[in-house]
């Protein structure tokens, strides 16, 4: 396999991690969903035929835990002899998918001169996959089947042309038809770039070279991925930290993470934690291993290894069957996404004991609520959903970032967007001051939105945390102050909600989010922090 | 007056074309720019470039710089205050919060060009409908205009939530602002960029504040100079958009000098084209640092309605966007001074880059890194001997030892072997971007003609295309200072643009007919203050997309005003472009449109390339040089010609080498060459 010539290596490795990429804007470019296209709540990659990830567009970290996977449940359904070229293959069982419903997975395989040479596959977040919450992650459901619609693998394109027994199921369940629909026929053209890139690069360099260039691929990754965990101390490293609940009048929840570096390999076991929760708040073992993978990389190679399988070999997660990061089916799980801030948190704290110098203070807690209701302009429903993003947990050598996430990667909306799309008004989005944790370097500032509603009979559901528990700083660095989300605020008739509430709202009423700020790196006592060093660009004092 | 003349002010050189309008005859100059004193510098290279010829013979000057995007990039512009919507300070803090990488903890954002502490906010409020909401507290203007005067802001930006939907209130800001201080420099955000999502158009707003004192000053002192000198008509300066304004225009709205050197380069491909009537055509510009790919079709390269400046690593959505309409160009950190190194077991190809200074090893200025040219040279593509045409001098050896050591030890390959490794890498990275400026479009590479210019443009410029399946490259003559020809083909153009979302349906005729007579009188009245009132083309376009989605697609206008058959007409474009472009129409789903943009352009009459004299000598090679084609079986003796021997019909067939005094062309082995009426070498494979 070593007999491949480097200059040939070169040129295939970033001909698919560049393929990657095409089929991601592909699909950004096309899709329906403000999710997916402003969002960027989708990733897309390629696989070698033996199903193993070769190539992932940078798109979104939540994926990285289920695509190196998908491709082989989906072959454990249709074995390779019933697959033909111009196949699509949906999947979104949370369990074996991304951790939630609204996650679709499509799957294409690729041929070449009629043989199989790999595969395309892209998963994107649907903005409606039906069940009891518009958004289809409300906190309060008891079991997957109130979440929605489920795929386990099921061919929605055969030999080309849609399955339209199957997709006019889907359109007959879901709450925003248009845009689902929309979203997976831009899912099936990312799919075909994908295809016609592969294609191309066997053309040029032959199938068999193309194979050896994947294999290579992988095994030099995950040399580099052991080489940079063997310049960390091995030793084992634990941290705690909590959720503040699974809904309302619920109990705090336990995240326990020991970190185990040994004989250049991780080890990370969520054992310890809680529980699965009777509520939609658990993580599937495809998330949890996504973002321990995600943290990890961002500690060591960061993305001078474009992600493949060979950069997670050296990467072991563990987490008890029945714990809240590997609940059983059929646990729902519709708003996992507010977990993985939290996974980030404990794994960096864990961390810090081996790697101070890379690890951050925790970073605000983000919000992630849906909105929906009939639009009064077009009697049509909505859903609006909403994306609120917190500061970054201070550095070890700056302040964190005001305003950014530190867990995954998106765009907000603007603002005249939003009230030209949906029946909202937003009467303020902005910093909130003396949010930031207290330190050397202190954290990033919290954000603060108050959303006025324009219709009536409004369901929001919302969903954020951190309104009990603090975002903890390091080294003495302070925790950022927690946050809260109000009906109403500075008015007579005003109320707390609940962060994990589900509420019937009307029109005129104000949903404010302030967030979390985040946490302090370094103690903040003068002889260490500058004095007016505050009056940086990014500060919120006045 | 029978002389034309462009002055291209790059970070580095000073470029020059003058173009005698009697003999057709074109001259370039280069020197170096001057940081310290911009306009004297160029004054000097000046005399070098006229000799003789008395400025008062100009009949007009064109003028690049990259006065402006220096401003932005340093933090160097004026004390700047910005008053925006009640609850919204924080707008350009915020920004779109996407992170370039998602991996780096340490990731910030790009910094503004304002301390957080020069916003104040007003209260008012509209919604995006145009409606007030919220009247304007006037004492609120007042008190924050006082406190921003304190601080010693004399230029304002104003930037309230959807005044690209209703004015009003941003006009009454302006007002008490005047009433206030009398003599402050006020920027609207309406006025500027009227378009919605206002992180944008706040930027916009904010950056045109920033530069106006600095670039008014500058302008002002430069057209002076001129004048003083004899020089009679307004000087005109390049837009982003590839046009051309005056200075008064200019100092009103001076974030459309932002990134106007690089439109220069585009425009001499664009101009190029329509002389050889080449309807499809890709600029490639490969320089020191930089590789710049833009789409032309039918002679207009190919526009992007924002601009970003002081990128991270060049990436997109890491930089300040600017609402201004520009030249659409793909740009990647791919050139000549790029380095080259191994990373897990693969050669990889910048985005660093040595710069001019130290250099690639052969420059033999103590750089130590190994980069393209470096590669280049030991192909044999290169003569050490006539680099700059002879005013450099590169040392091969150093670059075979960097080559070596670096590159062909670790990876067990010959020295031979790793320097082709170096110049297939950089291929590939420039095959990315072309791709992207392609494929990305929804364009098929094969179906156009590559322009390869720029330093380093023509010695890869056949490769890129023979890996791209490009059949036919172009490469102009004089490549090394093209950007300053292009600044000779460049018109009068205005581009205005409006927000106003709608179905594409009837019942939008009244608004959209009205917007498009606000924005036919703005362009006239922009025109008319470059004494221009005749032979104007107004292209009407709009951004749209099926309603739902997100990614606008620009469709031209079939006339103005509309009615209920153009909207037909108008579907009917959209479907076919939509389907050109993902594929696929989707003729059941509602059409939105958003965007609504009218262009106008003054043509100063098309750019007359000089033309040579035919000969019927047949070329003879000046030396021959072994040099690296692996068609061949590597090394192979290759014949070199002198450009400048190179009459009009010569024909050359590959593989050959041409030298001149800008660039070098490679010719691959099956292709041939033949020159031009114009100079140009025309290539094609077989």
């Amino acid at each position: 396999m070593s007999d491949i010539d480097p200059v040939t290596f070169s040129v295939v490795w970033n001909g698919l991690v560049s393929i990657a990429e095409e089929m991601g804007t592909a699909l950004r470019r096309s899709a329906y969903s403000l999710g997916v296209r402003e969002g960027r709540d989708f990733s897309t990659a390629l696989f070698d035929v033996h199903g193993r990830l070769v190539a992932q567009g940078n798109f979104s970290p939540g994926h990285l835990g289920s695509m190196p996977f998908v491709v082989k449940n989906i072959l454990h359904e249709y074995p390779l002899d019933e697959l033909e070229e111009g196949d699509s293959i949906l999947l979104n069982d949370p369990y074996l998918g991304s951790g939630h419903l609204p996650d679709f997975f499509q799957v294409s395989p690729i041929f070449f001169d009629g043989n199989l040479l790999g595969f395309s596959a892209n998963c994107a977040h649907m903005v409606d996959v039906g069940g009891a919450g518009p958004g289809s992650q409300a906190v309060d459901s008891l079991d997957l089947f109130q979440e929605g619609l489920r795929f386990l693998p099921t061919r929605i394109y055969h030999a080309g042309r849609p399955n339209r027994e199957v997709l006019r199921m889907l359109e007959s369940n879901v709450r925003v038809p248009d845009k689902v629909m929309g979203d997976v026929r831009a899912q099936r053209n990312a799919n075909r770039i994908g295809e016609m890139g592969l294609i191309a690069l066997a053309d040029t360099y032959g199938p068999n070279t193309l194979a050896a260039c994947m294999d290579q691929i992988l095994d030099r990754s995950e040399e580099s991925m052991r080489s940079a965990i063997r310049d960390l101390p091995e030793g084992r490293y634990e941290a705690e930290d909590y959720f503040d609940d699974y809904g309302p009048g619920t109990e705090i929840l336990t995240v326990k993470v020991a970190v185990t570096i040994k004989d250049g390999g991780f080890t990370i076991d969520f054992s310890g934690s809680s529980p699965q929760t009777r509520s939609g708040l658990n993580s599937t073992f495809n998330y949890t291993r996504a973002y321990s993978y995600f943290t990890l990389k961002a500690l060591t190679v960061q993305d001078r290894v474009p992600q493949n399988e060979g950069c997670i070999r050296p990467i072991e997660v563990i987490a008890p069957e029945g714990s809240l990061f590997n609940p059983r089916p059929p646990a729902a799980v519709g708003p996992r996404a507010i977990m993985q801030q939290r996974m980030v948190d404990t794994i960096l704290f864990a961390m810090s004991k081996a790697a101070p110098d890379r690890v951050i203070a925790n970073s605000s807690h983000w919000a992630n609520p849906n909105y929906g209701g009939i639009d009064p302009t077009t009697g049509k429903p909505f859903v609006y959903y909403e994306m609120l993003i917190g500061g970054v947990g201070a550095r070890p050598t700056k302040d964190g970032a005001d305003g950014l996430c530190s867990a995954f990667n998106l765009e907000n909306i603007p603002v005249e967007v939003v009230e030209a799309t949906y029946p909202v008004l937003v009467d303020r989005l902005q910093f909130v001051t003396d949010s930031a944790g207290p330190g050397r370097f202190r954290g990033g500032s919290a954000m603060r939105k108050d959303v006025r509603l324009l219709s009536n009979e409004v369901v929001f559901s919302n969903l954020t945390d951190r309104q009990v528990t603090q975002p903890q700083g390091l080294f003495g660095g302070q925790g950022g102050p927690v946050g809260s989300t109000t009906r109403n605020p500075d008015s007579p008739g005003t109320e707390p909600l609940h962060s994990k509430g589900s509420y019937r709202l009307s029109k005129s009423d104000v949903v404010s989010t302030t967030l979390s700020g985040s946490g302090g790196y370094g103690s903040p006592k003068p002889e260490t922090r500058k004095p007016f060093s505050v009056m940086s660009w990014t500060t919120t004092s006045p | 007056m029978r002389y034309r003349l462009g002055i291209d002010v790059g970070g580095t050189f000073t470029d020059y074309a003058l173009q005698d309008l009697e003999t057709g005859r074109l001259t370039v100059g280069k020197h170096p720019t001057r940081p310290s004193d911009i306009t004297a510098g160029v004054f000097e290279g000046l005399e070098t470039v006229l000799e003789d010829r008395p400025i008062s013979e100009m009949r007009q000057i064109v003028h690049a710089t990259t006065v402006a995007s220096n401003l932005m990039v340093e933090r160097k512009g004026a004390v700047t205050g910005l008053l925006t919507t009640r609850g919204f300070r924080d707008v350009l803090l915020i920004q779109r919060q996407l992170r370039v990488n998602i991996y780096d903890l340490f990731l910030d954002k790009v910094q503004p060009l304002l301390l957080r502490r020069f916003i104040r906010e007003v209260d008012e409020r509209m919604t995006h409908s145009g409606e007030v909401y919220k009247p304007l507290n006037e004492d609120s203007v007042a008190q924050a205009v006082n406190i921003l005067i304190d601080m010693g802001v004399k230029t304002f930006a104003v930037a309230l939530l959807h005044s690209y939907a209703n004015p009003a209130h941003e006009h009454s800001v302006r007002d008490i602002i005047l009433d206030i201080a009398p003599n402050s420099l006020v920027t609207l955000s309406s006025d500027i960029s009227p378009q919605w999502r206002e992180y944008e158009r706040s930027s916009t707003a904010v950056a045109n504040a920033y530069l106006m004192p600095a670039v008014r000053g500058y302008l002002d002192s430069f057209e002076h100079s001129l004048n003083s000198d004899g020089y009679e008509k307004p000087l005109q300066v390049m837009q982003a958009n590839g046009g051309t304004a005056n200075v008064e225009v200019i100092n009103r709205a001076p974030v459309r000098l932002i990134e106007s050197g690089p439109a220069a380069g585009a425009l001499m491909a664009a101009s190029m084209a329509r002389a050889l009537h080449l309807d499809r055509v890709i600029s490639f510009d490969m320089g020191g640092t930089t590789a710049k790919v833009c789409l032309i079709e039918n002679g207009s390269p190919s526009a992007a309605s924002q601009i970003e400046i002081d990128r991270l690593k060049m990436q997109q959505g890491s930089g300040l966007p600017i609402s201004v309409p520009g030249i659409d160009l793909v740009e990647i950190g791919a050139g000549g001074g790029s380095i080259a190194r191994v990373e897990l077991g693969a050669i990889v190809v910048g985005p660093d880059s040595a710069g001019a200074s130290p250099g690639p090893i052969c420059y033999d200025n103590g750089g130590s890194e190994t980069t393209v040219t470096d590669a280049d040279l030991v192909l044999g593509y290169l003569n050490p001997d006539y680099f700059l045409g002879g005013r450099m001098t590169l040392d091969k050896q150093s670059s075979e030892r960097g080559i070596s050591e670096k590159l062909a030890q670790p990876l067990g390959l010959t020295l031979e072997e790793a320097a082709w490794g170096i110049h297939t890498v950089v291929n590939a990275n420039m095959r990315r971007a072309l791709r992207l400026a392609t494929v990305g479009r929804g364009k098929d590479p094969r179906r156009y003609t590559l322009v390869g210019f720029g330093g380093a443009g023509p010695v890869h410029a056949c490769r890129l295309a023979w890996e791209l399946g490009i059949a036919h490259v172009l490469l102009p003559s004089g490549a090394g200072v093209g950007s300053a020809a292009g600044l000779l083909a460049a018109d009068t153009v205005f581009d205005l643009a409006r927000t106003y979302d709608t179905l594409l349906e009837d019942s939008m005729l009244p608004a959209v007919n009205a917007l498009f007579e606000e924005l036919r009188s703005g362009c006239r009245s922009l025109m008319r203050d470059n004494g221009i009132t005749d032979n104007i083309e107004l292209s009407p376009s709009a951004d749209m997309h099926y309603e739902g989605q997100g990614f606008d697609i620009e469709v031209p206008l079939p006339r103005l005003p509309l009615d209920a058959e153009a909207i037909h007409e108008l579907e009917d474009a959209f479907h076919l472009k939509y389907a050109d472009t993902f594929g696929y129409a989707q003729p059941d789903q509602p059409i939105r449109a958003a965007g609504w943009k009218l262009r106008a352009s003054h043509s100063r009459g098309e750019f007359q390339w000089p033309e040579l004299e035919p000969s019927d000598s047949t070329p003879t090679p000046s030396s021959r040089r072994p040099a690296y084609f692996p068609e061949t079986g590597g090394f192979t003796d290759t014949p070199v010609y002198s450009r400048s021997t190179l009459g009009v019909g010569a024909s050359i067939k590959g593989p050959a080498i041409v030298e001149e005094a800008e660039s070098t062309v490679v010719l691959l082995p099956e292709s041939c060459a033949i020159v031009d009426k114009y100079g140009n070498i025309l290539v094609e494979f077989q």
